[in-house]
């Protein structure tokens, strides 16, 4: 009886003793969050993950937020979720109502914000040009936002107390605007590496062009000239320049090697999987939306356009055939000729964020606005149109600013089709509901459903997910979307 | 004789077994008689209270004399002489034996045979007689098992105890199952219970042989399961596998081979109502105008197509045998089951070694080695079945070459999909389990073990190009999954009766283990050649291939103290500490006791009276802590991941998605028990009842965190679910007497389950469910379907929101009524998704009252939970004949017939929706149906959840039938056999229920998604036959 015990005594202590350092395990292929954010390389990793963020976003909502819900494209299919986007009829369950990912990008950003400063490693350089994308990326996730949302929850620290409550109300669209949006830009515009102009990062001329998007927004156009203006005069002079098709498309398949672009999204689908823009040109899967025959028609009156052949197939527009895929953003087969279609999974299309056409255009809407005097907003459109083999525009065809203003938004259509613009445009300038109540009525007569068109503004902005809303309590549901 | 012992020590005791056993006597009967010379003798024989007892066999050892005592327990025998032996025998009692020697008059009592009281279960760390229990533990016999054709051990346990719930993933071989013991008590801190076998965790309980189970027994209760400290919480189960015994080496050689068939084909369009449905939405409804064209004008059966009669064939054979201090067991197993679907099926074989050696009679050493290795193909219950029932029926399966077709209109071709598609697995499984046990004292027993497991899974799937979308891309994947655990326990076991009436038990000892594992995944596109599937073929290696490790380790103390007063006053508590890994480094340390008592009052004086009648009687109640740990390894860590966050060639570095909590702690299950057990009628009924309150605390689960966080989600203990129960068991023996006996157990268990509390008050919601404070688990929760607008006009309402009806005079809308008065008010319409609802739209209790339906309107719609569940067995015994069934019924609760949803949507224009809803959804103005038109106008007609799609989940089944007839005893030996049985089985024969799928008994593993069918492989109809040899 003796021996046991003291043999139990034995074990007991081995097994309190051992027991600490048995008990610690650390996790073995991932990083504990004391070691992360230490080295040069850290923050390399840290603000790839950033931009990881903006793709994980941008897959597929570049079309349903940007374009799907404009004239630039109806429903293809049947598909519940195409036909409720392109039909005005929103709902908390519609896909791209979820704000997910937006936040996990804003998050990324926050904790690059909060940790770079403290890498001594870095050159007070690189410390400050990774600073100016983290700043600059969380801006555009905002700018994004109020976009879609209006009101948002602001969170500018990382969530890192299990004890503090991560819930917040919405911060008013103006207030974000002033606090958050045009701050971080100002701030990114501070730090940033003057001399970099790669393309798939946010540069100097990323964040000037996000500065002049954000002041037409705002309706603020001289701090939008101002802005655009800078961006001209930077000495790496970005200009539009391709006069060819094969020129034009280079914009989308090697972006670094014109300076028409300013910023786009990388893509290789080994690495980030296929980008959602199947969802207009796919090699395996009907098309989600097919073009809208408005646009359609605006294409096909100028043959000699050279972005025609680029948007889509015209050798099937010209034997009549309904145009399904938009293929603009994929390349071609070089025997054929024909643009190679990639299936979901390995779709790997550069998305243009930014490029200067659309920085021109919006300066010329903003002169539109400041003075009288129409000729150097001509003189944009035009420059544009004669580049792209159209007709140029004649001033006195259109006597008002509101015609004025509709020239410019036409060639943007054109210019920048399925890039992600037209519905804000449409947006940005309150001509969404005349545009789109005689389309969506259109749609529904298709359908056999009552015709209740686009007449409600508040539709303008999307619903909130009904994920989101269970989440955070404190959350209310954009009108006439209740909860 | 093997079979014999084990069945003694149970209930069943069969006459057939008596007789077998006078049939072994009357053997020996030639060395016998030479001796007789004949005196009678005569004799009274009674009971233990001294009562006569009637129909008691006397027989004389080895010879074939004998007679029955008559009703006043009186007997007169011839016997051949003085040495004979006597041989009193009766079912219930202890057979006696008496010599004669120079005796002419006895008085023989008989005691009671052993009782199911008497049986010795095994218990946490040690064992206990039935009668001492305190705690809720239920028992299955390695005799019950037999009865059933099991595959595996939860097969083998289904249906057979109160308060324990197991139903089958899917039908598909080698499907897992879900058990659930009491309910669900927990989110995500893992379901399932724990499972020891033979005194060592982290055993594989897939690589068990069922034919190698001896018992199992099931822990229900805080008080019994505690001593298992924090893997307890969903109850424990307790695996002893068969030993040697001493004597001559016993051979069993069992076979058995059956073909099973789809149970219940579900009702499926054929070509004319699919071209119904063309011309419904609007096309023409014609045949294709190319009537040679075999792509669109084919008129397929797909689930004929898709499924077929599938066989499966099972050998085990096992030896076993031992001396004085040498007992060994082995055996070998092999299974091989097809899948009704084409080209499932499942291989597996399973091996065993036992071996327990004495090597003095202090020091014992033993083993358990177990080993298995299986091979499967699974089929893709998505690609296959699913898109077998949406197809349209006109699409072509083969082409005119007879070679197999491709996709055709985004829909996949299900028969190329089972065929064509590999998806196989090959998994390795071996445990290894060494004791050393050493008796310090004979009260004193000090045992240390070691044991240790490694899992090897291999899973290999292919896609030709032929099962692509676009008809040229193939891909395919390699995983591999090694893990390894060993764990070693140290405990003394005490056991003395002190002064004759204080008996005291007790356990102390310690633990600790660790598990690892090792995850890779190789996945490819492009492949060279579709001749080479392994992962050196592919072109294209996407995504990139991974490796993933992790690793946890725990230790644990704990202590048991039993003590009864004259078997009457019985007393039992547990005690254990643990530590985890797993847990943030404040909170890593969880206490668990318990503490049970039980009254046998059957042995107080003053039951005296109906001792006749009572023969046990047993109150016990029990209360203790158990805990859960099942969490992630590092959920307390935050974390930085990568490897899918890339941007331009880096490989970013980003925060895990959840939150990393180092708060986190244990989840702690409170239970109180109280219970009763009688046995009553010498044996012949026996009653269990228990009552339950199991109360979560702690609650761990992955809590929502608002998106705003960064996060998605965080690992929280907060919350918790309460789970009340009641259960019984009956089992009683109609008919038992030397020719006939009937058994029948009947077991029924209620219970539910609800949130008490939940983090931060949030909801857990989706699509589907509302998990929230106060409600039940398993809340349905969506729109309520009222019908179908039969008018563009009958979407209209009064403004207190109640529905008008339209008037019509041939065909021409004159005005509305309400309630039968002509109406002129306000007349409002209501809209949803933005549009106003028309005729063929479905109409929605617009429960807010207002004019929209939308999230608002949603409402509990009912309850996944059943309202009891029970089961039924029987088994018959006449001679050599055995009869034994078993019937299980599931009563109440919902279930979300998701697969009819799906097929309703009209989202995809080839998915065919079911044949009544073709023929019945409405078309014109005017139509009274319930089915919304046929297409998709963007209203969501059928959308998620609609109560349209609830479905009752009640459902009663005939589980299993068996007959097994025993090879008399005569033509065994001839052959030199022990014995010999053939039979000839059912399974799952018959159902009744209104459900519309498949089949209503689906898993539960989720708590926040019970209840949904998403269409899973069928349940097969099984019939076989099977022989089993002694020798």
């Amino acid at each position: 009886m003796k021996k046991s015990i003291y043999y139990i005594s034995i074990l007991c202590l081995f097994a309190v003793t051992g027991c600490k350092k048995f008990l610690d395990q650390q996790p073995i292929s991932q990083l504990s969050q004391e070691k992360f954010w230490k080295t040069a390389d850290d923050a390399k990793l840290g603000v790839a993950a950033i931009y990881d963020g903006v793709q994980k976003t941008l897959s597929g909502n570049y079309t349903d937020w940007g374009d799907a819900r404009s004239d630039n494209f109806t429903y293809g299919g049947t598909g519940e979720n195409q036909i409720n986007v392109t039909l005005n009829g929103l709902n908390s369950l519609t896909g791209a109502a979820n704000w997910n990912n937006l936040y996990y990008t804003i998050a990324r950003a926050n904790l690059a914000i909060k940790y770079l400063p403290n890498i001594s490693a870095l050159s007070a350089v690189a410390r400050n040009n990774y600073l100016a994308q983290a700043y600059g990326v969380r801006a555009y996730m905002y700018f994004y936002g109020i976009r879609v949302w209006g009101k948002l929850p602001v969170t500018l620290e990382p969530y890192e107390d299990i004890n503090a409550d991560p819930k917040t109300t919405r911060n008013s669209v103006d207030s974000i605007l002033d606090n958050v949006i045009i701050p971080d830009l100002n701030t990114a515009y501070n730090l940033v590496d003057k001399s970099s102009t790669t393309v798939w990062e946010v540069n100097v001329a990323g964040i000037l062009a996000m500065q002049t998007e954000v002041y037409m927004w705002k309706k603020d156009y001289v701090k939008a000239l101002d802005a655009s203006q800078k961006l001209i005069s930077l000495s790496y002079k970005y200009d539009v320049s391709a006069g060819t098709s094969a020129d034009w498309k280079r914009i989308f398949l090697d972006p670094a090697s014109t300076k028409e672009t300013i910023w786009s999204l990388q893509w290789s689908y080994l690495t980030d999987g296929g980008n959602g823009i199947s969802k207009i040109g796919s090699g395996g899967n009907t098309s989600n939306y097919y073009i809208d025959s408005s646009v359609y028609l605006r294409f096909e009156s100028n043959k000699n356009d050279i972005r025609r052949s680029v948007t889509y197939d015209t050798a099937l527009a010209n034997a009549g055939t309904r145009i399904i895929q938009i293929g603009k953003f994929y390349p071609l087969d070089a025997t054929t000729g024909k643009v190679l279609y990639p299936i979901n999974a390995q779709n790997e299309a550069k998305l243009t964020l930014y490029r200067i056409a659309d920085i021109l255009l919006l300066r010329a809407e903003a002169l539109n606005k400041t003075q009288a005097d129409k000729t150097p907003v001509f003189t944009i459109i035009n420059k544009i149109r004669n580049l792209r083999k159209t007709t140029p525009l004649v001033a006195t065809d259109y006597p008002t600013d509101n015609d004025v203003e509709k020239a410019i938004l036409d060639e943007r259509q054109l210019e920048l089709f399925a890039e992600g613009k037209r519905w804000f445009d449409l947006v940005r300038t309150g001509r969404a509901l005349t545009v789109m109540d005689p389309l969506v009525k259109y749609r529904q007569k298709l359908l056999n459903i009552s015709q209740t068109g686009f007449t409600d503004a508040r539709k303008l902005l999307w619903p909130i997910s009904r994920d989101a809303l269970t989440r955070n309590p404190l959350l209310d549901q954009n009108e006439p979307y209740s909860e | 004789m093997e079979k014999k012992f084990i069945s003694s020590r149970h209930l069943f005791a069969p006459p057939r077994q008596v007789f077998v056993l006078l049939l072994i006597l009357l053997g020996c009967l030639h060395t016998v008689t030479a001796v007789a010379q004949g005196t009678t003798v005569r004799g009274t024989v009674n009971d233990a209270n001294g009562k006569p007892l009637g129909s008691v066999t006397v027989s004389i050892k080895g010879s074939t004399i004998g007679t029955h005592t008559n009703t006043g327990g009186q007997f007169s025998l011839m016997v051949p002489g003085p040495k004979s032996v006597i041989v009193f025998s009766s079912v219930g009692f202890t057979t006696k034996e008496i010599t004669v020697g120079s005796q002419t008059e006895f008085t023989v009592a008989l005691s009671p045979a052993n009782t199911s009281m008497d049986e010795v279960i095994v218990i946490g760390y040690g064992t206990q007689r039935k009668k001492d229990v305190t705690g809720a533990i239920s028992s299955v016999s390695s005799k019950q098992i037999e009865e059933r054709q099991a595959i595996d051990v939860l097969d083998a346990m289904q249906g057979q105890a109160p308060g324990l719930q197991i139903a089958q993933e899917s039908g598909r071989p080698g499907a897992g199952s879900s058990v659930r013991i009491r309910g669900i008590g927990t989110f995500q801190g893992g379901v399932d219970p724990l499972y020891i076998v033979d005194g060592a965790q982290g055993v594989s309980i897939d690589g068990i042989n069922p034919g190698d189970i001896e018992s199992i027994e099931i822990l229900k209760d805080a008080a019994s399961a505690a001593i298992y400290g924090s893997r307890s919480a969903n109850g424990v189960v307790i695996i002893t596998t068969k030993k040697g015994r001493e004597g001559r080496p016993t051979l069993d050689l069992r076979y058995l081979t059956s073909m099973s068939k789809l149970s219940h084909k579900i009702p499926q369009a054929n070509a004319e109502e699919r071209r119904l449905l063309e011309l419904k939405r609007g096309g023409t409804g014609a045949v294709n105008t190319d009537s040679l064209n075999p792509s669109f004008n084919a008129d397929n059966d797909m689930q004929d197509l898709l499924t077929r009669t599938a066989f499966r064939q099972q050998v085990d054979l096992s030896l076993g045998g031992g001396s004085k201090n040498l007992n060994y067991y082995g055996s070998l197993g092999y299974l091989k089951d097809e899948g009704i679907i084409l080209n499932s099926w499942a291989n597996i074989l399973r091996g065993r070694f036992n071996v327990d050696y004495k090597a003095t009679d202090k020091l014992t050493y033993g083993n358990r080695i177990q080993f298995s290795y299986q091979t499967e193909n699974r089929i893709n219950e998505g690609n296959t079945l699913n898109q077998a029932i949406q197809r349209p029926p006109n699409f072509r399966v083969y082409l005119p070459d007879g070679t197999l077709a491709g996709n055709l209109g985004g829909r996949k071709n299900p028969v190329a999909e089972a065929l064509l598609r590999k998806n196989e697995y090959q998994i390795l499984d071996a445990n290894f389990y060494n004791y050393i046990s050493y008796y310090f004292l004979p009260s004193l027993k000090f045992t240390v073990d070691a044991n240790v497991s490694v899992n090897y899974t291999h899973h290999l799937t292919f896609e030709p190009k032929l099962l692509s979308n676009t008809g040229n891309d193939n891909s395919g994947s390699d995983e591999t999954d090694f893990k390894t655990y060993w764990m070693t326990q140290a405990y003394l076991n005490y056991n003395k009766t002190l002064g004759g009436v204080h008996a005291l038990t007790g356990v102390l000892g310690v633990s600790a283990d660790r598990q690892f594992q090792r995850g890779a995944e190789i996945d490819g596109t492009n492949f060279a050649t579709e001749s080479v599937t392994t992962l050196n073929a592919p072109q294209v290696y996407n995504p990139l291939p991974t490796t993933d490790e992790k690793r946890f380790t725990s230790t644990s103390a704990f202590a048991r103290l039993g003590y009864a007063y004259k078997g009457k006053y019985l007393f039992n508590s547990n005690f254990r500490a643990d530590a985890s890994s797993k847990f943030g480094k404040d909170n890593r340390w969880g206490f668990f006791p318990s503490a049970s008592i039980g009254w046998r009052f059957s042995e107080e004086p003053f039951m005296n009276p109906i001792a006749h009648i009572l023969d046990d009687g047993k109150l016990r109640a029990s209360y203790g802590v158990t805990g859960n740990d099942r969490i992630g390894e590092y959920d307390a860590t935050r974390q930085y991941v990568f490897g899918s966050y890339y941007y331009n060639g880096v490989s970013g570095v980003a925060p895990s998605s959840t939150f990393g909590n180092s708060t986190l702690s244990w989840e702690q299950a409170k239970q109180f028990n109280v219970g009763i057990d009688l046995t009553l009628l010498r044996n012949r009924l026996m009653i269990t009842a228990d009552y339950y309150v199991k109360t979560t605390d702690k609650l761990l689960y992955q809590a929502p965190l608002p998106y705003e966080s960064g996060y998605d989600n965080v690992n929280v203990n907060i919350g918790s679910i309460q789970n009340k129960g009641f259960e019984f068991v009956v089992s009683a023996y109609p008919v038992r007497n030397n020719k006939f006996s009937w058994n029948v157990i009947y077991n029924m268990s209620f219970n539910n389950a609800i949130i008490k509390s939940l983090y931060g008050n949030t909801p857990i919601a989706s699509s589907v469910w509302k998990t929230q404070e106060g409600s039940r688990v398993g809340d349905f929760f969506g729109w309520q379907a009222l019908g179908v607008y039969q008018y563009d006009e009958s979407n209209a309402y009064t403004d207190d929101w109640e529905q008008l009806t339209p008037v019509f005079v041939s065909g021409t809308f004159q005005g509305y009524t309400l309630n039968g008065k002509s109406y002129s008010g306000n007349v409002n319409r209501l809209k949803t998704q933005g549009n106003v609802l028309k005729g063929g739209d479905m109409i929605w209790a617009n429960t807010n009252k207002d004019s929209v339906i939308d999230d608002a309107d949603r409402i509990l719609l009912g309850n996944a939970q059943p309202k009891w569940i029970a089961g039924l067995s029987n088994v018959l015994n006449y001679k050599n004949l055995s009869l034994s069934f078993n019937i299980y019924v599931s009563w109440g609760g919902k279930i979300y017939d998701r697969g009819r949803q799906q097929l309703n949507t009209n989202a995809t224009s080839n998915v065919t929706p079911d044949p009544e809803y073709i023929r019945d959804s409405w078309w014109h103005q005017g139509d009274i149906t319930k089915w919304a038109v046929a297409k998709n106008n963007g209203m969501g007609n059928a959308r998620e959840l609609s109560s349209q799609y609830l479905e009752d989940a009640s459902f009663i089944r005939l589980r299993n039938v068996r007959l097994t007839y025993a090879l008399p005893r005569d033509l065994t030996s001839k052959v030199k056999m022990k014995g010999a049985s053939v039979y000839l089985y059912g399974n799952n024969l018959l159902t009744w229920t209104n459900y519309f799928w498949f089949d209503p008994e689906i898993s539960f593993n989720n708590p926040l998604q019970m209840g949904q069918d998403n269409g899973r492989y069928p349940r097969k109809r099984e019939v076989g036959a099977g022989i089993n040899l002694n020798f």
